[in-house]
Parts: structure tokens; C-alpha cells; sequence
């Protein structure tokens, strides 16, 4: 986002919060792969994004994700996102802002696009297992 | 996404990530991040510019590539202004820009003052989804003007009953008024003068009738002796910057 010295000082202070709040990890794991062409890719957010069928996120953040098909069409997607303090006209002109490609189709594709697991804000509990049900919780 | 990258890590999976916020970023120390200059809601910049959505993308994938971590990475450039247009190209305008009717002046009914604008809005946003395709209004799974109604029914005397018993209270408020203030933002950026996000807030809640409401609503959810309403009237009704300004507000903690 914008820089913080930028911010209002209330805004930096609320943000500067927020990170006193976030936590820390002591390990580093750092996992390494095949050439990127050859990869296969899932898009994540925490940008609170599903399908219009599905169940709006709770209203408290937690560990719930919904999972986006990637052949589901722009004009299924809905956001129930709790925060009000970010920018919903990008995602109203182009959901591009948030997934760049999934909708549009226009990236070339050097990769394989997965199904798209999608949060809310802050999922900072730790899942116990992989994703394991399509849309649910970390069990 | 810094926690989640670590927990995926965990299982085997390689990530990469935007960072919206450099500072928590550099807290949680994520494996590969890619921080972004771009307003929160935005992680690949701006809407309709596809050629610099995908420059974003690339650069975050590339930190994929990278021998050895943590990567934390600045993408060098601020983002361009939209690439939206206002919606006129192709089309006729719908209305003449009417004034408020009398009933919007006059009555104290907030169910007539906001219906009463909706329906001054209706063709703008009728307009806007014809343009674009699609609407984001729908989260209540009711309709904008049922929604609308139990918005207002809570300003009276006497609340509607909620229109899905599996949510709370507040949750169900809140994708009403979710959906309400997704009928304004479509409805105002199909109209002249390209309003920009910033401008698109303070004309709900500075401009409108619906805006007016939604913060005396604030003040009834606060009052409530519902947790959930109060976790509504607090935090996820008026944003941070309204409420700072125009609200004279409070400084609730919230996403």
C-alpha cells in the first residue's frame, strides 16, 4: 500500500498495531520446485472473494476459505470481505486487480492454473492439515 | 498472506506473495514476498490496465526463481491511474441528472428516503451492469430493495425479521448494507465525473441520503445490546477515514 509516513498518523498507528498483533516465526522452511514453466500455480487471497452460491465469510476472521474454480465466470464473484477500509471500485471495475489472469484469460500461461483457495483477512491460526474439502475450514 | 506462506511452506508448497504492507511484512518474514506501492485492494495496482497487472504478476513469480531465501523484494514502480472509463462510450445516458424528489427532502421515513433514492439511481446502476457485465450487489442473497427495507426498519420503531435466520444480526445487517453501498458505488461510477475511490466514498457518505442513514445506524449498533451489532457499529460499517473525518468518530480496532 501506500507508504506509511505517508498515512495520517491515526492510520499508521492503527497499521503499526496490527503488525504488534501479527505473529512470529522462528522457522524458515523454503521449498523449491521444478523450472517455473513447469509448475502448476493456485492463486490464494485473503481478499475475501467467492462464488456468489457460496456462504459469505463469518463475520470474525478466521480459518474458513472458499475454493474458486478456474473456469468460474467474473460476474459469479462476490466479496464479503468484513473490513471496510480498503478499495472495493478496483475489484468492481476489474477483478483483475485481484487475480490478475484467472478471469480474463489474457495471460499466456506459461503455467497451470489450480482451482484458487480465497480468505478472509488475517488467517494467522495455524491449519492443522492441507486444504481437504472444497469449502470449509482447516480441519 | 505472510502467515499463510509460512504454513504452506510447512506442507511442501513453494510460495510467493504480494505484500500490501511492507511493515508487516518485514515482521513475519514470509519466504518469498514481493511489496507492493499500491493502495490497500489493489495488489496488481490498477483496474483495466492488464498490461501492468500482468508486470506485478511476473515479478512476484519470478521471486520463484530465487536460489535461496527469505526474498523480500520492493516492485520498483507506483501504480498508473485507472484504466477504467465512466461507461458513456456506446450508450445513450438514461436520465436526465434529476434533482432529489420531495420525498427525499421531506420525509423522515428513512424506508421512503432511501427508496425514494434508489429509485433515482436505479437507471445509473441498471446502466452500469450493462456495461460491465455483472454487478457485485447480491451478497444477502435478497433483493437490493428488500435489503433495503430491513436496513431501514432498523432505524424505527420496529425491526424487520432477519431474512436468514443462519446468520447473526449484525452479519445479516451487514451484507444488506454491503449490498446497498455496492448499489451506489455502481450506480455513481456510471455516471459523468469518473469518481475515483476516494471520491466514491465521500460521495456516499458526505452526499446521500443512504450515507446519512448508515451512520445513525452506526450509532443504533453501537447501542445494541447484541454483540454482533456492536461489532458492526464499531468496526465494519463506516470506514476508518469517514469516521475520522466526517463522524467525528471513535477509533474502533478493526481489519
Amino acid at each position: 500500500m501506500v507508504r506509511l509516513a505517508d498515512l495520517p498518523e491515526w492510520e499508521r498507528e492503527h497499521l503499526l498495531e496490527k503488525g504488534r498483533e501479527a505473529p512470529r516465526f522462528t522457522e524458515r522452511h523454503w521449498v523449491t520446485g521444478k523450472p517455473l514453466k513447469e509448475r502448476r500455480v493456485a492463486i490464494v487471497t485473503t481478499s475475501g472473494i467467492h462464488r456468489r452460491t457460496d456462504r459469505p465469510f463469518d463475520f470474525v476472521p478466521g480459518t474458513e476459505y472458499r475454493v474458486i474454480p478456474g473456469d468460474t465466470a467474473s460476474g459469479e464473484l462476490v466479496m464479503s470481505h468484513a473490513s471496510v477500509n480498503f478499495d472495493r471500485s478496483g475489484f468492481l471495475d476489474d477483478i483483475n486487480v485481484f487475480s490478475q489472469s484467472i478471469a480474463s484469460g489474457n495471460w499466456s500461461r506459461p503455467v497451470r492454473w489450480d482451482p484458487w483457495p480465497t480468505f478472509t483477512t488475517h488467517s494467522w491460526e495455524p491449519p492443522g492439515h492441507p486444504l481437504d474439502s472444497r469449502n470449509g475450514r482447516w480441519s | 498472506m505472510s502467515a499463510l506462506g509460512h504454513y504452506f511452506e510447512r506442507e511442501g508448497i513453494a510460495t510467493t506473495q504480494i505484500s500490501l504492507v511492507r511493515e508487516h511484512t518485514e515482521l513475519m518474514v514470509p519466504p518469498r514476498a514481493l511489496w507492493v506501492p499500491f493502495m490497500l485492494g489493489r495488489p496488481f495496482g490498477a483496474p483495466g490496465i492488464p498490461e501492468f497487472q500482468r508486470k506485478v504478476l511476473i515479478a512476484v513469480l519470478r521471486l520463484l526463481e530465487a536460489g535461496q531465501g527469505p526474498v523480500p523484494e520492493d516492485f520498483p514502480e507506483d501504480a498508473p491511474a485507472d484504466g477504467k472509463n465512466n461507461g458513456m462510450e456506446g450508450f445513450a445516458c438514461p436520465v436526465n441528472f434529476a434533482k432529489p424528489s420531495s420525498t427525499e427532502h421531506e420525509s423522515t421515513d428513512p424506508e421512503e428516503v432511501l427508496l425514494a433514492e434508489m429509485a433515482r439511481l436505479q437507471p445509473w446502476y441498471d446502466l452500469a451492469q450493462r456495461r460491465r457485465g455483472r454487478t457485485t450487489v447480491g451478497l444477502s442473497g435478497i433483493p437490493v430493495r428488500q435489503a433495503a427495507q430491513f436496513i431501514a426498519s432498523q432505524l424505527g420503531n420496529q425491526s424487520l425479521p432477519t431474512y436468514d435466520a443462519r446468520m447473526s444480526a449484525g452479519e445479516a445487517l451487514k451484507r444488506a448494507c454491503d449490498d446497498i453501498k455496492a448499489f451506489y458505488a455502481e450506480a455513481v461510477s456510471a455516471q459523468p465525473g469518473n469518481l475515483d475511490s476516494h471520491g466514491i466514498d465521500q460521495w456516499f457518505w458526505v452526499d446521500t441520503q443512504a450515507g446519512k442513514l448508515f451512520l445513525q445506524l452506526r450509532d443504533i449498533c453501537v447501542a445494541s445490546p447484541d454483540r454482533t451489532m456492536q461489532l458492526l457499529g464499531k468496526s465494519m460499517l463506516v470506514p476508518r477515514a469517514i469516521a475520522h473525518t466526517i463522524a467525528g468518530g471513535f477509533s474502533p480496532r478493526e481489519t
